[in-house]
């Protein structure tokens, strides 16, 4: 159902009428005065509508907002809205919601890119008086060429082909293939498609360990700085995830893989990054309950997860209270000293003569030896649990098993093998039930918890208290089942050891 | 998706002006909206200044699966398309009878633009045919305006006997009080007898209002040019009582 969209660069004191004279035979025009409005592309931080192939562009004029949904020079449907959309949920149900709520999930849309100034629309009009095309001409505010854009209205595309023929064949306009947003989207921080993968690129397995690891724990801080402006900002609560994951992965490299930097300059730095460990997990921790405690309510009837009210005000209030003490965290002098600190000392390269016993061997035999121990940990931990074993104990099994993985993430180009990505299939299918159980367990423990602070509180009504208990038996029920799975999925996973595609690996490194 | 029929028995009970105005409203609020006009006087089509001419006719949309899609024209707003009324839609009844599953063929019709649109809002001709047993099969909501008087009141009473006898069991049906003129007595003694009484009945009514009949001067929804007219703000209002019931 697409419509095209002609756009043209023209003078900025070109007017639309005059550009429009004569294009179309025997149709009328009508032109609206000049106002301000802002036209932006709305997409999350890491691009995810773009990513799908899906653009949404947003123009916002006199109070009203008009929201396109399309793809590349095509607009699939159009939408009026009261206010600017953010996230899912503020989408009207339908189709819009439809097709962006599995693309945005949680994320935040933001303005990726805007250009405000003014806007001068106009239509040509048939014998009926009915709009056949609809033209924008979007000036920028001080200097620089106008906009100029034609827009087919469905089933009247031949008409706007026609207009846009006309003008492309005029001496006053020069047709442009892209978006002047697109140019702007380039030269972003993060531009379109560039979201950094937790992947860093092709290792050379002969290369230095010092280097290697150096360079994917460069690549993971970068990461997690261009996330620290929109989690200060409690923009969506992915930007503190993301910068999590990039903690915890470069925490587990530098535990994991020992021997590569002067212990003396590295230790201080490990306390710095489990200081930043503690200081963003309780304010993760907020967010992941207002994100899923609703998912478990929807195991209650209406009635009683309408009771929640109190413990849902209480979880938002304790995010709203976790944010506010991590962003004292951040502004505390501690972190504008050591996160500086951290970044340079992954810029300086590690000493040539290095006396630590693995840093100047090859990184494959390095990352051999951590993923085959850390192997060996999971295998361990593992074959020690029992039905009866305490949640700890799958707690510390869940530890190991992302030790592992992000081993095999960050050294995983070295040891391209089918067998290798079936392994690690198995591991990421075990790693799910131990998240869910152990999820469900602590969340189990949060909501206890707050239970007991609104009881002392004396803000518990009983229809609340009896919604919590059901809550936490249904929650209960699902741990148990997830307990259930838990033998079958490590069972598979030892079938398929790792030794073999990481020997292949050793064997070509030493070619 | 889900799909309004505007529909009743009886002509010029206000049909064509609810589905003008209430698909205006959707769309406003921000739904996909496609206003199907099945009446071959193609009133809906005029009043969106759309020529009520359909390539191939009645034959080629019933006939085809996929025809739709391509007969769809945009309107002069935003999130509201229309597929326009052709001549041919009077010979509507023969065409469905020729085929295979003759009640269910609107219903099929509509199948591929399931995906582009939240509402389809279809405004009927005033019948009841083998036209109106496909309506009734590829509806979410039947809305059924009234006059409020009592040989209105009838029409309905013979169409739930109808549609309790024959009709789908899971089509639901509401009503409201159309071009309501306080100025007359019968009028409001009957809207003050049925509301909150009747089932069916939403509580809005539409005032009679000579900004209604308007909209086939202005060519356009009477709420986009006179949006505090208080026809306009029982639009709305009826809007908010119908989506609920459409689930949109």
């Amino acid at each position: 159902m697409g419509a095209s969209v002609f756009m043209f660069c023209v003078a900025r004191d070109e007017s639309v009428t005059a550009l429009l004279r004569g294009v179309e035979q025997a149709a009328r025009l009508e032109v609206d005065a000049p106002v301000r409005a802002v036209r932006s592309w709305l997409d999350t931080f890491d691009w995810r509508l773009h990513a799908a192939g899906v653009r949404l562009e947003q123009v916002v004029c006199r109070g009203q907002v008009r929201v396109s949904l399309g793809t590349g020079a095509d607009v699939a449907a159009e939408f009026m809205l009261d206010e600017a959309p953010r996230f899912a949920a503020d989408l009207p149900p339908g189709v819009l919601r439809r097709r962006l709520a599995p693309l945005l999930s949680v994320r935040a849309l933001l303005p990726r890119v805007s250009a405000p100034g003014t806007l001068q629309a106009a239509r040509v009009l048939d014998a009926r008086s009915k709009t056949v095309v609809r033209v924008e001409l979007w000036r920028p505010p001080r200097r620089g060429d106008a906009l100029l854009r034609v827009l087919a209205v469905r089933g009247f595309e031949d008409q706007a082909a026609r207009v846009a023929a006309a003008l492309a064949r005029g001496p006053r306009t020069r047709s442009l293939d892209t978006d002047p947003l697109a140019d702007a989207a380039a030269k972003l921080e993060v531009p379109p498609g560039r979201y950094p993968s937790w992947k860093p690129g092709p290792l050379d397995p002969r290369a230095r360990a010092d280097d290697t690891v150096q360079t994917v724990l460069r690549h993971y801080a970068g990461v997690m700085a261009i996330n620290l402006q929109g989690m200060r900002e409690d923009i969506d609560s992915e930007f503190l995830h993301d910068f999590r994951v990039g903690l915890r992965r470069s925490r587990a490299l530098v535990r994991r893989v020992p021997g590569l930097f002067v212990e003396s300059r590295l230790a201080p730095f490990r306390d710095d990054l489990a200081w930043l460990g503690q200081i963003t997990g309780p304010p993760r921790d907020a967010d992941v309950h207002v994100l899923v405690f609703p998912e478990y309510a929807r195991a209650l009837d209406p009635a009683q997860a309408a009771a929640l009210g109190p413990f849902t005000d209480r979880v938002r209030r304790a995010q709203v209270e976790a944010h506010r003490a991590l962003l004292a965290a951040l502004d505390s002098a501690r972190f504008r000293r050591r996160w500086p600190a951290w970044q340079r000392f992954l810029e300086r390269p590690p000493p040539r003569a290095s006396r630590q016993p693995a840093g100047p061997r090859p990184v494959a035999e390095v990352a051999a030896e951590a993923v085959l121990k850390a192997q060996r940990r999971v295998r361990r931990h593992g074959r020690r649990i029992t039905s009866e074993s305490p949640p700890t104990a799958y707690h510390d099994l869940r530890k190991c098993c992302k030790n592992l993985r992000y081993l095999i993430d960050a050294f995983g180009s070295l040891w391209v093998s089918k067998h290798f990505s079936k392994a690690t299939r198995r591991l990421k299918d075990l790693q799910d039930v131990l998240g869910e159980h152990q999820d469900l367990d602590v969340h189990r423990a949060a909501i206890r918890a707050m239970h007991r602070e609104l009881v002392e509180a004396g803000e518990m009504p009983p229809d609340t208290h009896d919604a919590m208990t059901a809550m936490m038996r249904e929650m209960e029920t699902r741990e148990v089942a997830a307990r259930g799975r838990f033998a079958e999925r490590f069972r598979r996973l030892l079938e398929l050891p790792l030794d073999k595609a990481v020997q292949k690996a050793l064997r070509g490194s030493a070619r | 998706m889900s799909v309004l029929a505007s529909y009743s028995i009886k002509g010029g009970v206000g049909k064509t002006t609810t589905a003008v105005n209430l698909a205006w409203v959707a769309a406003s609020r921000g739904r996909r909206v496609l206003l199907w006009d099945l009446d071959p006087q193609g009133a809906a089509s005029y009043c969106l200044r759309v020529a009520p001419k359909v390539k191939g006719g009645a034959k080629a949309v019933l006939r085809r699966d996929d025809a739709i899609a391509a007969r769809i024209k945009g309107s002069d707003f935003e999130g509201l398309d229309l597929l326009p009324a052709d001549f041919s839609y009077r010979r509507m009844d023969t065409l469905l009878d020729d085929m295979s599953a003759p009640r269910k063929r609107l219903r099929r019709v509509l199948g591929p633009v399931v995906d582009d649109y939240d509402l389809v809002v279809l405004d009927c001709a005033p019948s009841i045919s083998l036209t109106s047993e496909n309506i009734f099969r590829a509806a979410t909501l039947l809305l059924v305006p009234l006059l409020p008087s009592p040989l209105s009141l009838r029409t309905l009473d013979q169409l739930r006997r109808h549609l309790r006898r024959k009709g789908p069991r899971d089509l639901e049906v509401a009503c409201f009080f159309s071009m309501a003129d306080g100025r007359k007595r019968l009028h409001k003694q009957t809207v003050a007898s049925e509301l909150g009484r009747r089932p069916g009945l939403l509580r809005t009514v539409i005032p009679y209002a000579s900004d209604v009949e308007l909209m086939s001067v202005r060519r356009a929804p009477l709420p986009s040019y006179s949006p505090r007219n208080p026809a306009s703000l029982a639009y709305q209002r009826l809007w908010d009582e119908v989506a609920p019931l459409l689930g949109a």
